[in-house]
Formats: structure tokens, C-alpha cells, sequence
């Protein structure tokens, strides 16, 4: 028996009019279609790189700060082009093996003098001796972002200042707005969503804190001044208390915190509430056992993603009159091991003054000295940044670990 | 049946005399005070605001008077006359000098063009660049270009604002402003410019306008693109003809946000683009925004009760209306968008 021929049906070719833009359907290229079809490309290439903008920042941003926090270390191994000698200076000290101004600075310092160098006169090592001089006075060796960086005070002197005081008082003041901010926030929101939904009053409060959380954060500085330090200050000279820093703080922040609490509280679903209630429980019981336990990870979540936002904060601090030169620990003693002898000292610290890390920064970038300006602001913004790291990937591991936990 | 039966129910299903009523309404009225709390604060910022900047027109009217009285008891003829009214000259006068001794001038002009100048060219940098990433996030981007690309615009949202001021003064006045305008084109750029200011800004606005832009476009009904394709539309042609018209409105607010924020920035307009209030339209010298006057006031020695003290609450409240006003007006336009479509 013959096979019967096939009667598969071929597979017309694809017509190019209709996928190919760049011809019209009589199938000519037509030069109108070439451009509609370029059109796209570009706008794609425009849409494309403009994506690309803020990760190229922050690729610059991190290379400029790691650079600038390093630097001045290399300075005495870089170029001695550095002094700012003119050439035939400069390249008889090349010839005698002198390469850099470290090496030029050990020169003097073994004892030996540059006249002796072929081509170097008495007036020319003057002159190095006073662009040396600059030199260490501008950039001082020894300033880096290291132990001892961490564990000073900030000074005059580049080489012997650090941000001890401003990174304690950034961590604590954060405890301290967050101590005052969750509870308010969260009790806030709890009202919102589960005793006033739907009231006309709810809604005119929805809307007051979408306009609270745009309003400038220098305004809150405002309030803060006017009410916690001017008002509640100490009866002489009004200061800048901790807790008045905290409470302002917590005031920017609540906006922020409501409405994460409020997301958090929405994706709980009803029907745990309604199993709850149908128990016997009261709205209360329901709220603290069943939905609150739900919600927690949302909450916490975007109480640490407002906190990290107030750590950098420096507008408001500054109007309250923040200080940025102390030369204590949050709580008025002078060495970590006077605080493990008297823990009692930090229960001072609400009503002292303080300052911030970020305060710290500000002022050095205000200074005029380069070492102060480039390089320790440069290493006090890296400290600043990991800070807000450490924070951010701490929220991001409790979205994930107890999203998994979850189960309705 | 024994008579205790129905009179004594067994012990385990006694009511017993708890105060759970009075917990649960002391719980509400503690919740509901935290509620109110938020009220209490935009009342608290609008009545400090308010009054305090009466006592400034006061003050400032007190000052104008004595400085006339000496410049009258000194009979000098060619010294100016403060003749306007405080709430007037606050509007008319272009000069914003209330830290000097000798004449104060108390008009915001200066002060308010600085603002607008910075935040304007903030949104030329910000606002473009934002919306194109928005439309490639929407309409280009598969979730592997998506899922890398938000998480960097969120890393840039989360850099606090000093470091954007040590950018700006650092990385673009002497590496990007300084080459181009004093490079190429010969013009004098001063250390501290509006435009670094600016330029710092704008890229600080690019995150807010990329997911408020994205939200709003990706909310457009899929019925509508799929028309205009099914109409022979390009990519191109649905998104930038048929998309984005649609979206208008919910960008437009996104771009009035955007633009908030940028006036109410302070720390790096501080740091980028100075402390004199010049009020000048080049962006390559140093102007004062109202946000860096309140910070230079604020770290000087103004003692309260002087007219310096007061003029940080005038400015504040200035400030606190354009942004006020500003964002009701985007949330305004949001709500109508919102309506249109859902």
C-alpha cells in the first residue's frame, strides 16, 4: 500500500509588511517608516541611559569619597609634583633618588642636607622646606579613617580629631526617636485602621499627614525650638537637650511611621480578626494577640527605613541650636570606661547637650582647611554611610526572614 | 431537677467581675489621643508660624521707626527713609540684609529667588531624567533590569542630604561646573553657585519622580495600549502619544512633589551654593536659599527677641506655604487622576 501524499498544509512565509515597520505595506521602504522605526530606537536609548544616571552617581560618590578618605594617606607616597617646585628643582632631586615627599622628608630627617644634592641652592631648599612645611600642615599624616578616628573628639588639629561623640549621639538619639516615635506612630495607626475606619475624621487626619510628611524638615527644626527648647528648656539659658532633639526628631518621623503601620496593619487579612472576635475576644485582645504579631515585620520594617532617614538628618537639629565641637560621650563622661564604672551616667544623657554624626560632618565641610574639608568629611560621610547600611540591610533581613513565617 | 441548676450556673461559666469595658474604652482614648497628636502638630507649626512672624513685622516695624528717629536726630539728608510698611517692604524690597547693623532691609525677594533659582534648575535636571527612567521602567524593562535598577534609585533616595552637599561642592563645582563654564566658555564660577546646588538637588529629586512617575504610568488601563497597538501604533507612538497623555495629570503632580521637596532641601544648597543673599539669575554665583538663611541664623548668635530671631519664623512661614500650597495642589491633581481612571 503507497503511502497517501502528504496533505500537510506549507507554512506561508511571515509577510514582511507586517512585522518589518520600515516597509509600507506595498512593500517599498519607505523613508517615513525608516524614521518612525528610528524614533522608537532613540527614545528607547534616551529612556535607556537616563536610567542608568543614579547608579553612575553613586559609583562616582563612593569612588570620590574612598578616594578623598584615603588620600592624604598617599600623599607622601604620590608624585612629588605635589610641592609645587619648578621643574629643573624637581628633577635634580629625581636624579639624587628623590622621588616623593616622603622620601624627601626622610632625606632631611636622616640628617643630611639638600644642598649637597647637584643643582638644589640655599634658597631652593628653603623653598622645599616651606612647601613641605604646607604640605603637612594642610594634610597631616595620621588622619584616616581608623581606631583612632572613631574613639576622639573632634579638635582643631586634623590629625587628632574624630567623631567619638557625634556617632554615639547619633546611636542613642535614634534609641531615643524611636522610643517616642513607635509607640505614637503605631498606636496612631492602630486607631486609623481598626477603631475609625471610614470616619470623616480619619480621613482629614490621612490627609494631614500626607501634608505633614512634605512639610520641609527645617519647618519641624522650627517647632522644636519653639516648643521643647524655648518652652521646656532650662530656666536660664535654654540648650539643646536630647530629649528635645528626640522629640523633634520623632515628630518629622511619625508621617512616616503611621503610614508604614498602616500598610503593614492593611495586609493582615480580615479574616484573622473576624476568627478572633467570633472566639470571644475583645477588639483589644484581638488587636495585641492576632494583628499586631501579623504586622510586625511590616512595622519594623518601616520604623528602621524612617529611623535610617532621621539618622542623617542635620536641618532641624541645627535650628534647635545642636552643637557640633563637644568633647564628651552623650552623657557628660570623657571615657568609655568611666561609663562601665557608673552605667547609671547615660541616664543622664536626655537632658545634656549633644551632637550628631552628620552635625560633625556639616561643620568640617564648612571649615577651611582641606584636611578637614576633603578628607575627614570624606571618612565621617563613609562612617555616616555604613551606618545607614548596617540599618537598611538589617530591615531587609526581617522583610525576608519573616515574610517566609507567615502562613494565613 | 435540682433547684440550683438554674439559678447557680457551674463554676466555669460564672461571669466573674472583670473591668475589661473600661480597658478597652481607656485603650481607644489612648489610641485616639495618638491620633490627634498629628493635628496637634500641623496646628502647633501653623499658630508658632503665624505668630511668630507677627512679632517679626512687629519688630521689624519698631526697627524701621527707631532707624528713622536716628537718621532724622542725625540730620542726614541722603541716608534712606523706611517708608513702606513691614508687610509691604517684606513683598517689595529687593534687598534682604536683617543681620547688619547699621540699615536692614527686609524684603524676601532675594532670598525667594535664590530658592526658586536652585529649585529650578533642579527640576530641569531631575524632573527629565526621572520621567525617562520612569517610561523605560514601565514600558521597556523586563524585572531583571527592573529588579536592578529600583533598588540603586532607592539606595540614592537613602543618601542622607550633607553628603549630597559635600558632592556638589567637591565633585561638581571643580570637576564638572569649573571645566565646562570656566574651561571652555571663559565664565567666572564662583566656589559656592546655584547651579552645583541645583545639579545636587535635581539628582536627589531623580528617585522621588521615577516611582511617583511609574505608579502613575503603570496605572494606565492595558485596554489603551493594547487599542493603539492593535491600531498599528509603534512602542514609541503607544508610549509617548497614547501613554503618557493619558498619565499627564498623575505626572504632573509627581513633578509638583518633586519640586516641593527640592525647595525645602537644606543642607546641601547650603553647603553647594553659599550664604550671601545676592537674589542674581546667574547660576554660577552664589545665591542664599530661604532654607540656608535658616541655618545661618540659626548657627549664629541671634538671641531672642531681636528682629534676627523673628525673621527665621518669616522666612520659615514662607517657606512652609510655597511647600504647603505646592502640595495640596499635586495631592488635588492626584485625587482628580485617580477618579479618571479608577
Amino acid at each position: 500500500m503507497s503511502t497517501p501524499p502528504s496533505v500537510v498544509p506549507t507554512v506561508p512565509t511571515p509577510n514582511r509588511a507586517v512585522s518589518d515597520p520600515s516597509t509600507s505595506l506595498m512593500g517599498e521602504a519607505s523613508p517615513q517608516r525608516m524614521w518612525r522605526a528610528m524614533q522608537g530606537k532613540i527614545f528607547e536609548g534616551i529612556c535607556f541611559s537616563s536610567m542608568w544616571v543614579g547608579l553612575l552617581v553613586l559609583l562616582v560618590l563612593m569612588v570620590t569619597l574612598v578616594l578623598k578618605a584615603q588620600g592624604f594617606r598617599d600623599w607622601r607616597s604620590s608624585s612629588i609634583a605635589q610641592l609645587g617646585l619648578r621643574p629643573p628643582v624637581v628633577d635634580a632631586l629625581a636624579h639624587a633618588g628623590l622621588k616623593t615627599p616622603r622620601e624627601v622628608d626622610r632625606y632631611v630627617a636622616d640628617g643630611k642636607s639638600l644642598t649637597d644634592i647637584p643643582g638644589i641652592s640655599r634658597s631652593q631648599v628653603r623653598q622645599i622646606d616651606r612647601a613641605l612645611d604646607s604640605l603637612k600642615r594642610n594634610r597631616p599624616e595620621g588622619i584616616g579613617l581608623d581606631w583612632q578616628f572613631l574613639s576622639s573628639f573632634t579638635s582643631y588639629k586634623p590629625d587628632e580629631a574624630g567623631i567619638a561623640a557625634g556617632l554615639w549621639g547619633s546611636l542613642l538619639l535614634i534609641l531615643m526617636t524611636a522610643f517616642f516615635a513607635v509607640p505614637v506612630g503605631v498606636g496612631a495607626a492602630l486607631y486609623l485602621e481598626e477603631y475609625a475606619k471610614g470616619h470623616w475624621l480619619t480621613r482629614l487626619i490621612q490627609l494631614n499627614l500626607t501634608n505633614l510628611a512634605g512639610v520641609p524638615s527645617i519647618v519641624y527644626g522650627l517647632l522644636g525650638l519653639t516648643v521643647f527648647v524655648r518652652m521646656f528648656g532650662y530656666a536660664q539659658r535654654p540648650v539643646a537637650t536630647m530629649l528635645a532633639g528626640a522629640l523633634t526628631l520623632a515628630l518629622m518621623v511619625l508621617p512616616v511611621v503611621i503610614v508604614a503601620t498602616q500598610e503593614a496593619l492593611r495586609s493582615v487579612p480580615p479574616s484573622l480578626r473576624h476568627a478572633s472576635l467570633a472566639l470571644g475576644a475583645t477588639q483589644w485582645q484581638t488587636i495585641w494577640h492576632q494583628v499586631l504579631p501579623a504586622a510586625v515585620p511590616g512595622i519594623l520594617t518601616g520604623v528602621i527605613l524612617s529611623l535610617s532617614r532621621a539618622i542623617g538628618e542635620t536641618a532641624p537639629l541645627i535650628v534647635l541650636g545642636v552643637p557640633a565641637s563637644l568633647r564628651y560621650y552623650p552623657g557628660g563622661f570623657e571615657r568609655i570606661s568611666d561609663l562601665l564604672h557608673n552605667p547609671s551616667l547615660i541616664l543622664r544623657a536626655p537632658g545634656e547637650q549633644f551632637t550628631v554624626l552628620p552635625m560633625i560632618i556639616y561643620t568640617w565641610v564648612e571649615n577651611s582647611l582641606d584636611a578637614f574639608k576633603e578628607n575627614l568629611a570624606a571618612a565621617g560621610i563613609l562612617v555616616l554611610l555604613a551606618l545607614l547600611l548596617l540599618l537598611n540591610g538589617v530591615a531587609i533581613y526581617i522583610r525576608q526572614r519573616f515574610q517566609k513565617q507567615i502562613r494565613w | 431537677m435540682p433547684p440550683e441548676a438554674t439559678s447557680h450556673p457551674p463554676g466555669n461559666l460564672a461571669r466573674r467581675l472583670t473591668f475589661n469595658h473600661l480597658k478597652e474604652e481607656a485603650i481607644r482614648v489612648t489610641l485616639a489621643a495618638c491620633a490627634l497628636l498629628s493635628i496637634l502638630t500641623t496646628l502647633a507649626i501653623i499658630f508658632i508660624l503665624f505668630t511668630e512672624t507677627v512679632a517679626f513685622f512687629r519688630a521689624a516695624e519698631e526697627w524701621n521707626a527707631e532707624y528713622n528717629r536716628s537718621v532724622a536726630s542725625a540730620s542726614d539728608e541722603s541716608a534712606p527713609r523706611k517708608t513702606l510698611p513691614a508687610v509691604v517692604e517684606f513683598v517689595t524690597d529687593p534687598e534682604w540684609t536683617p543681620e547688619q547693623a547699621n540699615v536692614k532691609h527686609f524684603g524676601i525677594r532675594p532670598l525667594v529667588i535664590g530658592t526658586l533659582m536652585v529649585a529650578g534648575i533642579a527640576a530641569l535636571i531631575g524632573i527629565p531624567i526621572g520621567l525617562a527612567t520612569a517610561l523605560y521602567l514601565s514600558e521597556y524593562a523586563g524585572p531583571r533590569v527592573r529588579n536592578f535598577v529600583k533598588p540603586t534609585l532607592e539606595m540614592l533616595a537613602g543618601v542622607p542630604t550633607v553628603v549630597y552637599g559635600y558632592f556638589a561642592m567637591l565633585f561638581i563645582t571643580p570637576y564638572v561646573l569649573m571645566p565646562i563654564f570656566k574651561g571652555l566658555l571663559g565664565l567666572d564660577v564662583e566656589a559656592s553657585n546655584a547651579a552645583a546646588g541645583g545639579i545636587a538637588v535635581g539628582i536627589m529629586i531623580i528617585p522621588m519622580v521615577s516611582s511617583l512617575s511609574e505608579d502613575v504610568l503603570r496605572s494606565v488601563p492595558r485596554g489603551l495600549r493594547e487599542a493603539a497597538y492593535a491600531l498599528g501604533a509603534t512602542k514609541f507612538e503607544v508610549s509617548v502619544r497614547v501613554v503618557l497623555p493619558a498619565a499627564l495629570s498623575g505626572i504632573l503632580a509627581s513633578f509638583l512633589l518633586a519640586f516641593a521637596r527640592a525647595v525645602g532641601e537644606t543642607m546641601a544648597v547650603t553647603i553647594a551654593a553659599g550664604n550671601q543673599a545676592t537674589g542674581s539669575f546667574n547660576p554660577l554665583r552664589t545665591t542664599q536659599t530661604m532654607t540656608a538663611y535658616i541655618v545661618a541664623v540659626s548657627s549664629g548668635e541671634a538671641s531672642s527677641g531681636t528682629v534676627e530671631y523673628y525673621s527665621l519664623y518669616a522666612v520659615g512661614a514662607a517657606l512652609f506655604v510655597i511647600t504647603l500650597t505646592t502640595n495640596i495642589l499635586a495631592q488635588w491633581i492626584l485625587s482628580r487622576y485617580r477618579e479618571v481612571y479608577h
